[in-house]
């Protein structure tokens, strides 16, 4: 009887979410972060527009996957289009993998010809456990008052195959194209597929 | 040159497989990809037509590196299996070893370090013709360290086809090993639910108890983003159940209704299914479920079949046999009139049931969880039932004779009394059979009260049919009736006999009144039976003598009255039973929950504990066990005087489920606290002992402020 008290009362202690847990329908963490330019960037700033967070990792295989197949740069391209604030943000800790310098960063971004809004650098990971983001890359879409309104996988095929990107039902895409056309999303979450953020410890 | 190295090592271990003679190719080559080497490994050189056999995908991370489970954890990706087989052949689900944790950073992973084997079964179709069996796959695996790296390999091995199947003697070892890493399989019946984002698993056998235990225990939760991963929640056992509460995964979008679930301990790891638990349904742990899935998709025939049976069966039952077969007697030597008798009867003992169902019905849409014998969960019919039985015991034991109307509508032989006696002697059977029904009919009427008015009225009334046809079978062929012995001595000593069974029947209704009431009043209802006893002696002698006296009669009346007096008394200590009483005796320290009872507490300045619980919800009993049916919080109430009422919201209780939305719920756990001159109390809907404890200590410091 006694075993089991102190079971349970130690174990009742250890319960606690060590993470913070983003709601969808809730307005989104706020974060605060300097970008690969130098300019500081706040979820503030943005008000009025409807704001991409992609988790990214340039070595990550499953980012590549992404990259090689140009459709991370179609979406960013087609959505900063459309006034859409794209925020990759990147939370690998120095000397990690995906860890890169402002310099490196605008060079990837010019080497994939990729069109992101800012590349924010969150070496320290603040931003990254606002948003519980566990993987690259892991999306997230904020609507015009703030509020999430997607978070999760890119798509519906957690596999590293270059093939499987046209095969995969698009849930980010989808779900942004909803916001933007002032629609419900009907996949709100789902299963976010990737690396491993490199947090800090 | 590879083939001779290799048969070269294979000497060593004394055996070469010549390919080029055998054809036999147990072993594809290895497949060298980063941080990773994979291979296909046979357990057969030969395979049979109908048979099957196991391969092994052997996959040999290099130091550090992993690949993962079928659920991989936070990242990562479970390795993957597409088998190309000859058409016909199937490949079975991958034999998952047992799995490990890995924690990074925030984050957790699930796999597998060191040289794993993904054992699959392989089927050769029955009607197989052909001289070789090619077997070939595609491996999709993520290998990681701090860093992954996605990679596949394509094997394929071509085996002969004989008249045995053949163990490759080389591979022994290799899948032994690869089996030993196995989890053990077990049907343990386990369920989980979600509620408040919480993850509550309940899994229930002696060996699980066992298992939790050990501190290294750990449940392995075989759905993605179900549970979080990183944390490792809480484990209580309670009895010979395990519960495991995890936080509900941040990311969660919907989980299948099984589940698998991997326990492991340093000592052991066991493979099971979790079910989800579904509102409204059966809890599938804590013992034998009632309504079990397969009764429940019966056809109705066939459980109007097992109706009549159970009514028929209903016939040999000790508490109704000794009346039913005098009856049945009367009834074979009322001649001409033996049909109408029997149909009379017949009406009297179906329409007793279909009554019983219309009041089952009826209650049932108010909300009261009952079954049948429901009417045995008041203590008033059991105590007078206990009584009644005994006064019918001693009646075939020969103690008295009867005089009054209703035993004579039983035992009488002469069957003047006409239609009216007969449907009478048929509602009597079912009210003497009540007794014996509930432990042999609980599934056929388990089934009923789940379904709708229409079906449960007719398993009613296919149960009195049943317990009727005995008579009209008498009536309809008379044959029958001419084959039924006489009466005579033998009966006298049969009903004799048959007195036991109404003793035992008296003491087990004595043993329920007692479960339910406690010590102190079973004492009372047994002089009450004492007392009614000497009055029924009494009464038998007065029956023998040829002018009873006026005294004899007062005696008997004061005997009954002193008889009821103690029944009173029994019932009165029943109803009010003492808070000593309580805490010796019955474990229960509730009374059910009424919107009225609330409102009568709240008058009288108690401070009250509101319990919404329902049977089928594992949250709530996973409070119960850990927070509230514990000593320390039973002594918590008792010494600040807190009434502790419980609403059971099994069947969805309309005025429950008004209590509910008045806090803005619509589903249990629902636990408030009232306490005098405050605002009622929502706690949480994860009970510990101490937030209760912390609850009622807040409550008594603000209440002692000015």
């Amino acid at each position: 009887m006694f075993k089991q008290l102190t079971t349970l009362l130690s174990a009742a202690l250890i319960t606690t979410s060590v993470w913070a847990s983003p709601e969808i329908g809730q307005a989104a963490p706020a974060f605060s972060v300097v970008d690969s330019k130098g300019v500081t960037h706040s979820l503030s700033d943005f008000a009025g527009k409807i704001v991409v967070l992609e988790w990214t990792n340039h070595d990550c295989p499953f980012v590549k996957k992404h990259y090689e197949t140009d459709n991370m740069q179609s979406l960013q391209r087609e959505l900063t289009g459309q006034d859409v604030v794209w925020l990759s943000v990147i939370s690998s800790a120095p000397g990690t993998q995906g860890f890169v310098s402002p310099a490196q960063a605008d060079q990837l971004t010019a080497s994939r010809n990729a069109a992101p809004t800012a590349v924010l650098l969150d070496s320290d990971g603040v931003m990254g456990r606002a948003y519980d983001a566990r993987v690259t890359p892991h999306m997230y879409v904020i609507d015009s008052s703030g509020a999430l309104r997607y978070a999760g996988g890119i798509d519906s095929l957690p596999t590293a195959k270059h093939e499987d990107v046209a095969k995969a039902d698009p849930y980010f895409a989808t779900a942004a194209r909803a916001v933007l056309a002032g629609q419900t999303v009907e996949r709100s979450i789902s299963r976010p597929y990737g690396c491993t953020v490199k947090y800090a410890d | 040159m590879y083939l001779l190295r290799r048969c070269l090592a294979h000497l060593v271990l004394g055996f070469c497989a010549f390919p080029w003679l055998a054809q036999a190719q147990v072993a594809s080559a290895i497949v060298e990809q980063p941080q990773l080497r994979a291979q296909l490994l046979s357990e057969v050189s030969t395979v049979t037509a109908g048979d099957s056999f196991t391969v092994a995908v052997k996959l040999m991370p290099d130091q550090g590196w992993h690949t993962y489970w079928i659920n991989p954890g936070d990242s990562g990706l479970a390795t993957t299996l597409a088998w190309q087989l000859p058409s016909g052949s199937e490949a079975g689900a991958i034999q998952w070893p047992i799995a490990h944790k890995f924690r990074i950073g925030p984050l957790a992973n699930y796999g597998f370090e060191g040289d794993t084997y993904l054992l699959t079964d392989i089927s050769v179709p029955t009607d197989y013709a052909a001289n070789d069996f090619t077997v070939a796959v595609r491996a999709d695996w993520l290998v990681c360290e701090d860093y992954c790296i996605p990679g596949f390999a394509e094997f394929s091995l071509t085996l002969p086809v004989t008249n045995a199947t053949t163990v490759a003697p080389n591979h022994r070892e290799a899948f032994a090993t690869a089996r030993a890493q196995l989890p053990e399989q077990a049907d343990w019946p386990a369920a989980f639910d979600i509620q408040a984002k919480q993850v509550t698993i309940a899994v229930q056998h002696g060996d699980v108890a066992l298992m939790a235990q050990d501190p290294s225990f750990y449940a392995f939760v075989g759905a993605g983003e179900l549970v979080e991963h990183a944390t490792d929640g809480t484990v209580f056992v309670s009895d010979d159940t395990v519960f495991i509460q995890r936080p509900q995964n941040t990311f969660y979008s919907g989980v299948a209704e099984q589940i698998p679930l991997l326990l492991v301990t340093d000592q052991r790891a066991v493979l099971i299914t979790a079910n989800q638990q579904a509102q409204g349904q059966e809890l599938m742990v804590r013992g034998q479920p009632v309504v079990d899935t397969t009764e429940a998709l019966m056809a109705l025939p066939l459980m109007l079949l097992f109706a009549v049976l159970g009514g028929l069966m209903l016939n040999l039952m000790p508490c109704v046999f000794p009346v039913l077969s005098l009856k049945a007697l009367s009834l074979a030597n009322s001649g001409d009139q033996r049909l109408s008798h029997a149909l009379w009867y017949s009406a009297g003992v179906i329409i007793s049931f279909l009554a019983i169902a219309a009041v089952l019905l009826a209650l049932r849409a108010t909300g009261a969880a009952l079954g049948w014998g429901f009417q045995l969960q008041n203590p008033w019919l059991i105590a007078a039932m206990s009584l009644l039985f005994v006064a019918i015991g001693l009646n075939l034991s020969g103690l008295y004779q009867v005089a009054t109307r209703l035993m004579s509508l039983g035992s009488s032989s002469q069957p003047q009394h006409g239609p009216r006696g007969s449907f009478a002697t048929g509602v009597l059977a079912v009210v003497v059979a009540s007794p014996c029904t509930a432990p042999f009919m609980g599934v056929a009427l388990g089934f009923a009260i789940v379904q709708p008015p229409v079906v449960a009225l007719s398993v009613f009334a296919a149960l009195g049919f049943g317990l009727a046809l005995p008579f009209l079978l008498i009536a309809w062929i008379p044959a029958l009736a001419n084959r039924l012995p006489r009466p005579g001595l033998w009966m006298e000593r049969f009903k004799q006999w048959m007195a036991i069974p109404m003793y035992l029947t008296a003491v087990w209704l004595v043993w329920v009144f007692g479960r339910q009431a406690g010590v102190d009043s079973m004492a009372l209802l047994l002089i009450a039976a004492v007392l009614l006893a000497t009055m029924l002696w009494w009464l038998g002698l007065r029956q023998l003598q040829p002018q009873p006296s006026i005294g004899g009669g007062l005696l008997t009346l004061v005997l009954m009255s002193l008889s009821l007096l103690a029944l009173a008394a029994a019932l009165q200590f029943a109803q009010t039973p003492s808070s000593k009483a309580q805490t010796a005796d019955s474990q229960q320290n509730w009374q059910p929950w009424s919107a009225a009872q609330l409102a009568d507490l709240q008058q009288s300045g108690q401070p009250v504990f509101v319990n919404m619980t329902a049977d089928w919800c594992i949250t709530c009993l996973a409070n119960e066990k850990v927070a509230l049916d514990t000593n320390a919080t039973r002594a918590l109430f008792e010494q600040h005087n807190i009434a502790y009422l419980k609403g059971d919201w099994t069947l969805q209780d309309p005025a429950i489920t008004e209590y509910l939305s008045q806090f803005s719920r619509n589903g249990v756990p629902l636990y408030v606290l009232y306490w005098p001159g405050q605002e009622p109390q929502v706690l949480p809907q994860l009970l510990t002992p101490a937030i209760v404890r912390e609850r009622i200590t807040q409550s008594i410091s603000a209440a002692s402020k000015p």
